[in-house]
C-alpha cells in the first residue's frame, strides 16, 4: 500500500512536533524514519497509527483519506519498543488477540496462529508465556501479532532499542526478511543511522520536526544536501573543517595516503578490524580517517601525507547548506529553505 | 579504653540488637506476649484474670465455645458476611476505581468523594447509617418507596439485620478497596491499552481481558487484606444495633462473641479460646488465597 503524507502538522500545545511534513512512501517499501531524539518521528509514526490526532494536513492510505479514521479501522499493525506483549496470555494467545477481536472463528484463528508463527519462528514457543521467552523472542511474537490481521501497513516504534548488540543485528536481518517475504509497507523508527541505513529501502530523514532529505539510502549518504545529513550518516562520523563562510565536511574514507598531499600528524590509532581509524591533526583540525597503514610503519606522532578523494567530500555554506559540487560559490539548493541553522 | 579484638567481637555481636531493641521490646510487651497469652488462657479452665488462677489446663473453654449457640451462630453470621461483602465490595471497587482511573476533568474532586469514608470514624458513620435505615423517615426506605417496595425495618427486624450490616460494611470498606486497585490500574502499562486499541478492542473487552488479568496480583492483595478485615467485623455491628448484636441479638459475630465472653460473661478462657477460633479461621482462609495465587502467578504477573 502507498502513503501520502501531506502537510503534516502536530501541535502540542505551543511546541510544534511536526512541522509540515509531506512525503510519500512506496508500495512494498521498508522505509526508515530516522532523526536524533526529539526529533518528532515517534510523534509522526503514531499519527500514522492514528493514536496522535493530525492537527493540520492530511494522511493518505493508497488514495483513501485517513487522517481521521481511529486506528483499528486502518488496518494497521504496530510493534512497541518495549513489545507490550501481555504477560497474561500465551504466545498463541498473544497473536491471536487480534483475531479474538475482529471475532475470527476459533479453528481459522488457530490456522492463522501456526501460519504466522511459522514465519517468524516461534512456532514451537506458542504454549509458552512472555515472561519465558528471551527478549529477541519476544521482539519475534510482537511482530507476529502485529501480522496476524495481515495489516496493509506495519509501523514500528524503535523495535531492536531493547536488545543487546548481537540481538539486534540478527533481528535487524529478521525484520528485514519478514518484510520482504511478505511484502508489507513498513515505518521503521529509529535514531540509529547504522541500523536505518542497513535495514531501509529509503529514508525520511528529520530533524525538528522537519524532513530534512528523503530518498534511498545511499543517495543521502553519497549526496546529503545539508551539513546535518553529512554529519548524521556514516560512523565514524564526518569531519567538519570550518575555513571562514566555508565548512567541508569530510568523510573518514575519503582519506586516501598520497605522497604529494597535505601533512597530517598522527595522534593515535585504533584497531577496527581490517582498516584503522587514525585520529590526526590536518590542517589545524582533529580529524578521524580510515586508512590501511599496513605498508608502512607509522605510530602516535608520526607525521603522514594525505591527500582526499572527490567522492565524499562535500562543501556548505555556513548556514549549512549544501554548495554545488561543480563550483566553488555558495548558493542554497532550492528545497533546503527549511533546513534549521547548524548550531554546533 | 585501648582496642581490643576481642571486645570489637564482643560489640559486633550485640550492635544489631541494640539497633533493633526499641521496636523489639514494643512488640514483644504489646504484641508477642498477649499473644502467647491468649494461647495459654484458651487452655485454662476457669481462669481468674486477676488473681492468675486456674483449675486445669485442658479444652473445656473449646468444649464450651463450640457448643454456644451464641458462638456458632456468630460463626456462620461472620462467615456468610466475609463471603458477600468480599467480593461484592471487590467487583464494586473495580468498577469505580477504572472510571477514577480515567483521566476526566474534576476526578480529583470525585477521588476525593470516594475516600472521604475512609477518614470518617466508623461508629459515626454507624449512627448516620442507622438513620438512613429508618423505618418510617430513614432516606433508604424513602427511596425504596419511590420504586414502590415496601417499608423494611432494616435495623428493627431480625430477619434484614444481616443485610443491613453487609451493605453498610461493603460501603465502609470501599475506599479502601478503591484507592489499592486505583493505584494498581495506574501502574499497568499504557501501552497495553495503546496496543488493544490498535487493534480494536472495546473498552469492555479491554477491562475483562487486560485490566483485570493484569491487576489480578493486586484483587488478590486486597481479597485478603479484606477477608481478613471482614472476619473481625465489630465496629461495624456496634453503631448499627446501638451496641447489640442485631434487635434481637441475633447478629452475634466471632469478635462480638469475644467481646461478651469477657466484658460481660467475665469468662476468659471462652474469649481466648473464641479468639485462637478466629485465628485459625482466618489462617486457613488466607493459606487457601495465598495457593491460589501461587497456582496462578506462573504467568509471570
Amino acid at each position: 500500500m502507498k502513503v501520502r503524507i501531506d502537510n503534516v502538522t502536530k501541535k502540542f500545545g505551543h511546541t510544534t512536533a511536526v512541522s509540515n511534513f509531506s512525503a510519500e512512501l512506496q508500495d512494498g517499501h521498508l522505509i526508515c524514519l530516522l532523526g536524533p531524539s526529539g526529533c518528532g518521528k515517534s510523534t509522526l509514526l503514531n499519527m500514522l497509527c492514528g493514536i496522535i490526532p493530525v492537527t493540520e494536513g492530511q494522511i493518505f492510505f493508497d488514495d483513501k483519506d485517513v487522517t481521521k479514521l481511529p486506528p483499528d479501522q486502518r488496518n494497521i499493525g504496530m510493534v512497541f519498543q518495549n513489545y507490550a506483549l501481555y504477560p497474561h496470555m500465551t504466545v498463541a494467545e498473544n497473536i491471536g488477540f487480534p483475531l479474538e477481536v475482529q471475532k475470527v472463528k476459533k479453528e481459522e484463528r488457530k490456522a492463522r496462529i501456526e501460519e504466522i508463527a511459522k514465519l517468524v519462528h516461534v512456532d514451537n514457543l506458542l504454549k509458552r508465556y512472555p515472561s519465558e521467552l528471551s527478549g529477541g523472542q519476544q521482539q519475534r511474537v510482537a511482530i507476529a501479532r502485529a501480522m496476524v490481521k495481515k495489516p496493509q501497513l506495519l509501523l514500528m516504534d524503535e523495535p531492536l532499542s531493547n536488545l543487546d548488540a548481537r540481538l539486534r543485528l540478527e533481528m535487524r536481518e529478521e525484520i528485514r526478511r519478514i518484510q520482504k517475504e511478505t511484502g508489507v509497507t513498513t515505518v521503521f523508527v529509529t535514531h540509529d543511522q547504522e541500523e536505518a541505513m542497513s535495514i531501509s529501502d529509503s529514508i525520511l530523514l528529520m530533524k525538528d520536526g522537519l524532513l530534512i532529505q528523503s530518498g534511498l539510502c545511499q543517495e543521502l549518504y553519497v549526496n546529503p544536501n545539508s551539513l546535518f545529513v553529512a554529519e548524521f550518516l556514516g560512523n565514524p562520523p564526518a569531519n567538519k573543517i570550518v575555513d571562514g563562510d566555508k565548512i567541508t565536511a569530510i568523510r573518514p574514507e575519503a582519506f586516501i595516503l598520497d605522497e604529494n598531499g597535505t601533512e597530517a600528524e598522527i595522534q593515535f590509532i585504533s584497531e577496527m578490524g581490517k582498516d584503522q581509524i587514525v585520529t590526526m591533526t590536518y590542517l589545524g583540525n582533529t580529524v578521524r580517517a580510515i586508512l590501511n597503514l599496513d605498508d608502512i610503519n607509522v605510530g602516535s606522532g608520526s607525521k603522514i601525507k594525505v591527500g582526499l578523494k572527490k567522492k565524499g567530500v562535500f562543501t556548505f555554506d555556513k548556514e549549512g547548506h549544501r554548495c554545488h559540487p561543480e563550483n566553488d560559490d555558495c548558493h542554497p539548493e532550492l528545497d533546503s529553505g527549511s533546513i534549521e541553522k547548524e548550531s554546533r | 579504653m585501648s582496642y581490643s579484638q576481642k571486645r570489637h567481637e564482643v560489640f559486633s555481636k550485640i550492635e544489631p540488637w541494640l539497633y533493633l531493641s526499641p521496636f523489639l521490646i514494643f512488640i514483644i510487651i504489646f504484641t508477642l506476649y498477649p499473644v502467647i497469652n491468649v494461647f495459654t488462657i484458651s487452655f485454662k479452665e476457669n481462669y481468674s484474670y486477676l488473681r492468675g488462677t486456674f483449675k486445669a489446663i485442658n479444652f473445656e473453654n473449646y468444649k464450651y465455645v463450640l457448643s454456644d449457640d451464641k458462638f456458632t451462630s456468630g460463626l456462620k453470621n461472620t462467615a456468610l458476611y466475609v463471603l458477600f461483602v468480599v467480593p461484592v465490595s471487590t467487583a464494586i471497587a473495580l468498577f469505580f476505581a477504572n472510571l477514577l482511573n480515567k483521566k476526566v476533568r474534576g476526578s480529583a474532586i470525585f477521588q476525593t468523594a470516594f475516600f472521604l469514608p475512609m477518614v470518617t470514624s466508623v461508629t459515626a458513620v454507624g449512627l448516620i447509617w442507622r438513620l438512613m435505615y429508618n423505618q418510617q423517615y430513614g432516606i433508604i426506605n424513602w427511596l425504596l418507596t419511590k420504586f414502590g417496595i415496601e417499608k423494611i425495618g432494616w435495623v428493627t427486624e431480625s430477619r434484614w439485620s444481616l443485610l443491613a450490616l453487609i451493605i453498610f460494611g461493603t460501603w465502609n470498606i470501599l475506599p479502601f478497596t478503591i484507592i489499592i486497585l486505583l493505584s494498581g490500574m495506574q501502574n499497568i502499562n499504557e501501552t497495553y491499552y495503546t496496543v488493544a486499541r490498535v487493534d480494536g478492542a472495546k473498552p469492555l473487552r479491554i477491562f475483562f481481558r487486560i485490566t483485570v488479568p493484569l491487576l489480578s496480583p493486586t484483587i488478590f492483595l486486597v481479597c485478603i487484606v479484606n477477608t481478613i478485615s471482614c472476619f473481625k467485623v465489630f465496629s461495624e455491628l456496634y453503631p448499627l444495633f446501638y451496641g447489640k448484636p442485631g434487635p434481637y441479638y441475633n447478629l452475634y459475630t466471632v469478635v462480638y462473641y469475644i467481646r461478651y465472653a469477657m466484658m460481660e460473661k467475665r469468662k476468659y478462657g471462652y474469649a481466648a479460646a473464641a479468639a485462637v477460633i478466629l485465628f485459625l479461621c482466618i489462617f486457613v482462609v488466607t493459606l487457601l488465597e495465598l495457593y491460589l495465587k501461587k497456582r496462578m502467578s506462573r504467568k509471570g504477573l
